[in-house]
């Protein structure tokens, strides 16, 4: 089941997407576009400060496994500033070990997924985190 | 090997496992959009195709009965 999101006449929903796997990264993205959201997609998190600053998103969805700087790091530097504290991050991650999903959420991070993920189930939390629960 | 090379080995694994599901799932619903839109083409196709042929069948009666 496919749920799009209907357009209010406002700016669709900013999404910043950090993920390095590319088939994924280029998957989801379509996707959640489709849904009418507003996606900005990265594969590493070296320009997440630049990008939070142009792109303005009102959630990040964040692998763990990333090169450069990992998704804990990029947490932490989230949780340096408070309007970047404010935006909801979800943590969508094929780190299954209950240890991460612990250390992420004591990072700041609001969900955390374990892939494989359904798309609804994305798409209701997201919703969730925006205050718009799902039907 | 000792218990930190088996952890990190087993993650790893474990890891690409799980991003290939994921991709297999995107993929999925990917097809499902696909499938979805052809449909809606196909479903406005047909009603054009149904709108012609009664308009045609109206027309050919009113010259039949001329």
């Amino acid at each position: 089941m496919i749920t799009t999101i209907e357009g209010s006449g406002s700016d669709p929903i900013r999404i910043l997407l950090i993920e390095d796997n590319e088939a994924n990264r280029r998957l989801m993205s379509d996707y959640l576009g489709y849904c009418g959201y507003e996606v900005f997609a990265l594969a590493e998190g070296t320009q997440i400060a630049e990008t939070l600053e142009q792109f303005r998103p009102q959630i990040i969805l964040l692998d763990l496994k990333l090169p450069m700087i990992d998704g804990y790091v990029l947490l932490e530097q989230l949780q340096q500033r408070d309007d970047w504290k404010q935006i909801p991050t979800i943590v969508v991650s094929a780190y299954a070990f209950q240890r991460d999903q612990q250390r992420a959420l004591d990072l700041g991070a609001r969900r955390y997924l374990v892939k494989p993920i359904r798309l609804s189930q994305l798409t209701d939390v997201i919703r969730e985190e925006l205050g718009d629960p799902p039907d | 090997m000792n218990i930190d090379e088996f952890e990190a080995q087993t993650r790893d694994s474990l890891e690409r496992a799980l991003n290939q599901l994921q991709t297999a799932t995107l993929l999925l619903a990917a097809l499902e959009i696909q499938v979805l839109e052809s449909g809606n083409t196909i479903k406005d196709l047909s009603q054009i195709v149904e709108t012609f042929i009664a308009q045609q069948r109206d027309r050919d009666s009113i010259s039949g009965s001329n």
